[in-house]
């Protein structure tokens, strides 16, 4: 509503990380989004630490027990505890996920950014090698990068990074071309600022907001992508108790019942992702606010 | 003439492509500005007047060289500008600004005031750190800021204020020229006057010349010395703020002038009605481009393109049947 | 002094947002006469249409809300009804144009089934005779080859028609009252000449009341005959266009006069206006006395202290100010 635009200058800084902190936390989920990331992060961080048993050591005496008080997520074939298993694994997922948003994120968004902003035949190509990138299933590409490249879990994530990168581009070109229009990049074309000085610090800062929340979205995503191509066999190698490795792993089990080796670790790639979404899309309500009068 | 003019513009035309290329068939072209010649001198304040689409925004934009010309020539203190190179251009734009109409997309969001007014040192190398901090200050307090609110961002400031936050911008390179796009029209009235009492009070400072651009008439009457007014890309008259005013000779000008709102109850004239909307840019009229809405229209309007013509001293007017 | 079809009294409208509680409307009283035009004037964060919106009840809840006074209209208080009165009387008996002509209607519908659809909510009549009724309306807002019209979608027509439809859309019930929100803002000069003409013709063939909300002075003096000035969510003058022009008695009206430029006065050789200073308060911000204090010139312990009243103080001309009461 226009009317409230007033002559005035506002009373709270509504661009304060606090403020906007504090909107975050209003939204419910996006609350249970975050206390799901704090969990995530104690286990990437300190996930071995926190194991009550080492997630390596093989116990053939106590193989394939179902949960219990002293190994509350049961133990695996080779007798290893599960939930130690799980604690000690975080890491190996989440920090593949995180490399492959990292690498759509640095090598997508310069050249959405450039793309957009120059538009014409820089545009034009840039684009189409996009749209190439795009017109393959993700996970098809990413195995075909693997392959190439031999499995691993770095090589994993960077294949899926690569297929993060259109991605990426499309967002920040999008914004881009939107930035180009505003009146304070033609200032600035008018006080003689050079084309690399206007990219640097009048589009892409202006372009980060939908770019972190793709990021944060993508990070989620990105744990379902790799524990995906470790299941397959195209990421971490055994013994990495990596989430997907560990479904893997346990498969053959289920039908004789000891369902706590693939059930838990699932459970965790599906927690991990809905904390990442709902992070997301708490950052992007607070980014365009609905009802909030300004 | 050339000689006191800051700013010559000869045959000026920019034309945009619409459509057309592989598949698409042929091009039209939209006729943004269609033939414009006129003459800045130094020191004034010129006016250019007209309403939507009339091309007045992408003329301003051209002498800037924020467009390309797609005819004619820009002559900056009898230079021609549209043969500069990269270098050539870069010290050209220190003498030439620019103030736009939308402050809340005019300022860099993620800028502090404090950058946003220096953002010009920076750009041309210009002064040390401490010259610019000095700098920066005086010309915030220039424009009505206070010292403590320069470390400010963009949003923490009123409309007005973040106009003269504009017009520091525009000062910090002592330019020449400043060229004001509706610079006062998104703002509040009471803000109005005091942002245009500060131009005037500045370019008496500073010896400024200003092209104004405008449709507020009563605005343009107010600050300007000569007016422009434009129709569909050319200029129909040209004149004395005073004389334009009093007694325009231009139809078009005219029906203008009838139509803006007495702002005394007692003086209500009679008003000009003009038939039928503002044809588009894509396809004006043949010969006169008002000739349709014209009141007085011949025979010959639709046949020949009037020329801007001197029909009494300083006063030029593009019409076959000039008429007060 | 002519009866009143509407009269507001000590309104109240505020908003509840991050930054606090918003006041947007604080206490407004005004009339608007029957067959008359009353011109609501003031500048962004007045209330203007804030109190519009609060006649027709369209105030978003929340974050706003209607908290207080009485809006008389043909003898009923339009704050009492229930929402489903209140839709028989939006857009039948008190009609709404909003500045926006582009978003007022929808892209994606046809100018012909939106009328009709406005015309069939209150008349009873089917989709043929609506259709009629919608070609009638056009061709009274002098829309060039309506039958055309009502065919083509709102992108294809130009901004003076479109205002010309919400016009006709507006007046196809034969409301009593016209609320009309900067109708012309959005338009050019002599499209808005246009406009303008075409809302009196229609007012003085229909016997419309209108409320003309704007910012603009010079459209208050050529179409109203009674004026309202607001500021800070307050009436701060009510008077007859004339008593107005001549004889502004509140210093914020006398400041705004002044600092216009006129198209038909002549210039100061220095080219100075003299300007109202300061800034328009902030709607959050709880003044003690008169919200102008501190942008007055003429202002004494007694404003700083205690707010003024409207009162009359020459027949039919309210002032709230100190200095008259």
């Amino acid at each position: 509503m226009r009317e409230m635009e007033a002559e005035q200058t506002t009373r709270v800084n509504t661009d304060s990380l606090r403020y906007k902190f504090k909107l975050f936390i209003k939204n419910k989920l996006a609350l249970v989004g975050l206390i799901v990331l704090a969990v995530v992060f104690v286990l990437v961080a300190f996930g071995p630490v926190l194991s009550p048993y080492d997630a390596f050591n093989t116990d053939f005496a106590v193989k394939l027990q179902s949960p219990s008080s002293s190994h509350l997520l049961g133990t695996d074939n080779y007798g290893r505890d599960v939930l130690s298993r799980i604690f000690s694994g975080a890491r190996y997922t989440l920090l593949a996920a995180v490399v492959s948003v990292v690498i759509g994120l640095v090598l997508g968004a310069p050249l959405g950014v450039i793309s957009g902003y120059f538009g014409g035949k820089v545009d034009l190509i840039s684009m189409r090698g996009v749209d190439i990138l795009l017109s393959f299933p993700p996970l098809i590409l990413a195995m075909a990068i693997v392959s190439g490249l031999g499995p691993s879990l770095l090589n994993a994530a960077v294949a899926i990074g690569i297929s993060y990168i259109p991605i990426f581009a499309r967002v920040a070109r999008s914004r881009a071309v939107q930035v180009k229009r505003m009146d304070y990049v033609q200032s600035a074309i008018a006080l003689g600022s050079s084309r690399a000085r206007i990219i640097l610090t009048d589009v892409l800062p202006n372009s980060m907001t939908p770019l972190i929340v793709q990021a944060t979205i993508y990070t989620g995503y990105g744990i379902l992508w790799v524990a995906a191509l470790s299941f397959i066999g195209l990421g971490a190698k055994l013994p990495t108790p990596e989430w997907g490795l560990m479904i893997s792993e346990g498969r053959q089990y289920i039908i004789t019942g000891e369902w706590w080796m693939t059930v838990f670790p699932g459970l965790f790639i599906m927690l991990g992702v809905i904390g990442f979404t709902l992070i997301g899309d708490g950052i992007r309500e607070v980014i365009n606010p609905r009802l909030r009068l300004k | 003439m050339n000689n006191d003019n800051l700013l010559t513009l000869e045959g000026v035309k920019k034309h945009f492509v619409i459509g057309g290329g592989f598949l698409h068939g042929e091009p039209s072209f939209l006729k943004a500005v269609d033939g414009v010649d006129l003459g800045i001198k130094r020191g004034e304040t010129f006016g250019l007047v007209g309403e939507s689409g009339c091309g007045k925004t992408t003329l301003g934009r051209c002498i800037l060289r924020l467009e390309e010309l797609t005819e004619g020539r820009v002559l900056f203190e009898g230079r021609d500008i549209m043969g500069y190179g990269r270098r050539e251009l870069r010290m050209l734009r220190r003498d030439m600004q620019i103030i736009f109409q939308d402050p809340y997309s005019s300022l860099n969001p993620r800028k502090k005031v404090r950058r946003i007014i220096g953002e010009g040192f920076a750009v041309h190398k210009m002064l040390t750190k401490g010259e610019r901090r000095d700098r920066v200050e005086e010309l915030a307090n220039l424009v009505g800021i206070r010292p403590e609110q320069i470390d400010r961002f963009p949003h923490e400031f009123s409309g007005g204020q973040r106009q003269r936050v504009c017009v520091a911008r525009a000062l910090a390179l002592n330019p020449k020229l400043i060229i004001a796009d509706e610079p006062v029209s998104a703002l509040d009235v009471s803000i109005q006057a005091q942002i245009l009492n500060l131009l005037v009070e500045l370019q008496g400072r500073f010896s400024l010349t200003y092209l104004f651009i405008s449709h507020d008439l009563s605005v343009v009457r107010h600050i300007c010395d000569r007016v422009a007014v434009m129709y569909l890309g050319r200029i129909v008259e040209l004149t004395d703020s005073a004389k334009l005013f009093a007694r325009p000779l231009h139809a078009y000008t005219q029906a203008l002038l009838s139509a803006v709102p007495a702002t005394n109850p007692h003086k209500k004239g009679t008003r000009i009605h003009l038939e039928g909307e503002v044809p588009s840019q894509i396809n004006p009229p043949k010969g006169c481009a008002f000739h349709p809405r014209c009141m007085r229209r011949g025979e010959i309007c639709a046949r020949e393109v009037p020329t801007l013509v001197e029909t009494e001293p300083g006063h030029f007017v593009a019409c076959h049947e000039p008429q007060a | 002094m002519t009866e009143a079809l509407l009269e507001i009294r000590n309104l109240h409208t505020y908003f509840r947002t991050d930054e606090g509680l918003a006041k947007a409307v604080n206490g407004v009283d005004l009339v608007v006469p029957k067959g008359q035009t009353l011109g609501l004037v003031g500048e962004s964060g007045c209330g203007k249409s804030v109190t519009a919106l609060s006649i027709i009840r369209l105030i978003p809840d929340p974050p706003g809300r209607i908290v207080g006074g009485e809006i008389m209209f043909e003898g009923l208080d339009l704050l009492k009804l229930t929402e489903p009165e209140m839709r028989t009387v939006r857009g039948n008996t008190i009609s709404m144009i909003f500045q926006e002509p582009m978003t007022a209607l929808n892209p994606v519908y046809k100018i012909g089934s939106q009328m009709a659809e406005v015309i069939q909510l209150h008349q009873k009549v089917g989709k043929a005779g609506a259709m009629e009724r919608a070609l009638e309306m056009l061709n009274k807002v002098s829309i060039a080859d309506p039958e055309r019209r009502l065919n083509e979608y709102p992108h294809e027509i130009s901004g003076g028609m479109r205002q010309r439809v919400l016009i006709a859309m507006a007046l196809s019930s034969h409301p009593k009252l016209v609320i009309a929100d900067e109708p012309t803002t959005a338009l050019d000069v002599t499209i808005q000449a246009q406009i303008l003409d075409l809302i009196n013709v229609l007012k003085d063939e229909m016997g419309t009341s209108n409320l003309l909300i704007t910012h603009d002075l010079g459209v208050i003096f050529e179409m109203a005959q009674w004026v309202a000035v607001m500021y800070a969510g307050k009436v701060v003058e009510y008077a007859s266009v004339d008593d107005l022009f001549g004889r502004p008695l509140h210093p914020y009206t006398g400041g705004l006069m002044e600092s216009i430029p006129h198209i038909d006065q002549a210039v100061s050789p220095d080219k100075m206006l003299k300007t109202i200073p300061g800034m328009v308060p902030s709607l959050f911000e709880v003044l003690e006395g008169c919200s102008f204090q501190d942008r007055c010139n003429h202002a004494f312990d007694r404003c700083r202290s205690e707010e003024p009243h409207l009162v009359d103080v020459n027949s039919g001309h309210l002032v709230r100010c100190w200095l008259h009461e």
